[in-house]
């Protein structure tokens, strides 16, 4: 495999066991997309290479797409053109993989852990099992506004976070400072709510934190699982409100642009249930497990390709 | 005038504040090791589950203290199953009346919070427990708390 370099806003391919031998920079760079005057669906040529160093449907690291057309021989190599599609991919994961075939609303899937620090620009917010991630979840890096009894309706006006001047709401606690990441974990005290109007009301907290932090990602945290016991009782709490309020979310985050994280699959057991061991009262884990769910996040990161 | 009287209260509430903390005809017993201190109180099962140390930055941000409130703070905290809670701060005697207002006014938030959300845990927000001891204050929402208070008894016994 060979590498690919951008320099000067020139692509130059190389590869290493042919560089001695092969004239590689012969870079052309033809800016026909902004001489086209009406853009077309076909991949837009910005470059023409000649030799052979990526391979085909590969990305650029700004997420363009490349293409290798058939060309002629060339110094004993295949002679190919290469065509780049313009932001074909928009998301890569916090690691710097991109992913082509992910959309909003697909589950974040499981790449290469990332530091701590990854999270220097993020918030949270949300419920007692955000605050137990607060507490007990190890992460220092990011600023966590959260308590117990906490929904999609009273995070607004329920002032809880305090500033040592005196309390505020969870929202303008994070109105106080941009973000580019918003991590949203609610929906557990929500299983009482209708699913149209549970569907409403997260819908416009999105649309709220998306105009109060307008260059930040969104993250959709699922609700986690609960115990059998508790799933059994007479409470609101049933596994089958917790799986079906969980693809609500997961349908939020596909209409919404923001990004689903599948947290309930951190506590679950074979059965679908959080296992009883792992909590006194069927919702809240016992602290030990809360570093699972950061191992979790800095295992499903995901950011949008910098244009 | 004014600035006495104002003087004057102060000294007010800092006798106060002392008396209500546990006293013996011996001279009270000092709270060597908050830690060990914390750990023998919890063991007496007053606490209906294990609570968890956490880290002092976040329970101060939690308290809305500064974090130079104390030299030495340990936040000891629920899974969020109840709303136990053990706290506890060795600080100058000048601070307490402070630390222990805001942990007052924690447990009043916790108080309005629980009403809604778990009722039942409101009770044991209402007969909270609270104790000073020369340069150290506990301030503790235990499920018996008639444990604490025992505890307490034979501690500075």
């Amino acid at each position: 495999m060979g590498m690919l370099l951008v320099l000067g806003g020139t692509l130059v391919l190389w590869k290493p066991h042919l560089a001695a031998t092969s004239v590689l920079d012969t870079h052309i760079s033809e800016p026909t997309a902004a001489s086209t005057p009406e853009p077309t669906p076909e991949p837009t040529p910005l470059y023409r290479e000649s030799g052979s160093a990526v391979d085909a449907d590969t990305y650029l690291q700004d997420g363009r797409k490349v293409e290798i057309l058939p060309g002629q021989s060339y110094w004993g190599m295949e002679r190919l053109a290469v065509t780049v599609k313009e932001h074909r991919c928009r998301y890569m994961t916090g690691s710097g993989t991109l992913l082509p075939d992910y959309q909003c609303g697909d589950p974040v899937p499981e790449s290469e852990a990332v530091e701590d620090e990854w999270f220097s620009d993020a918030c949270f917010i949300g419920n007692s099992l955000q605050q137990g991630f607060m507490l007990y979840g190890g992460l220092r890096t990011a600023d966590i506004f959260a308590t117990q009894s906490i929904s999609i309706t009273n995070i607004y006006y329920e002032d809880v976070v305090n500033t040592g001047d005196g309390l505020i709401s969870i929202m303008d606690a994070m109105a106080q400072k941009q973000y580019s990441k918003v991590f949203i974990l609610l929906g557990i005290n929500e299983l009482g709510f209708s699913k149209g109007y549970f569907t409403e009301s997260y819908g416009a907290l999105i649309d709220q934190v998306r105009e109060l932090e307008p260059d930040a990602q969104i993250y959709l945290e699922s609700i986690t699982p609960i115990t059998k016991a508790e799933s059994d009782s007479e409470s609101m709490f049933t596994a089958s409100r917790v799986n079906s309020f969980n693809e609500l979310i997961r349908q939020l985050a596909a209409d919404k642009e923001a990004h689903y994280l599948n947290i309930f699959d951190v506590w679950v057991g074979e059965d679908g249930y959080m296992p009883g061991g792992y909590t006194a009262d069927g919702v809240h884990p016992y602290p030990r497990f809360y570093p699972l769910i950061l191992d979790y996040l800095k295992t499903h990161t995901i950011t949008e390709v910098r244009k | 005038v004014k600035r006495h009287f104002c003087a004057f209260l102060s000294i007010l509430a800092v006798f106060l504040l002392c008396s209500c903390a546990k006293q013996s005809e011996e001279p009270s017993k000092k709270i060597a090791d908050l830690s060990a201190f914390a750990q023998e109180l919890m063991a007496t099962g007053a606490f209906s589950e294990e609570l968890s140390l956490v880290d002092a930055e976040i329970g101060c941000d939690l308290y809305g203290l500064e974090p130079d409130a104390a030299s030495e703070m340990l936040f000891y905290m629920s899974s969020g199953a109840t709303a136990e809670e053990l706290v506890l701060f060795r600080c100058a005697p000048e601070k307490m009346n402070g630390i222990l207002k805001v942990c007052q006014n924690r447990n009043e938030l916790q108080k309005s919070l629980y009403a809604s959300y778990k009722p039942e845990e409101v009770p044991k927000l209402e007969n909270n427990i609270w104790m000073t001891c020369d340069d150290a204050l506990m301030f503790g929402v235990p499920a018996d708390s008639q444990k604490v208070t025992d505890f307490l008894d034979g501690y500075f016994k």
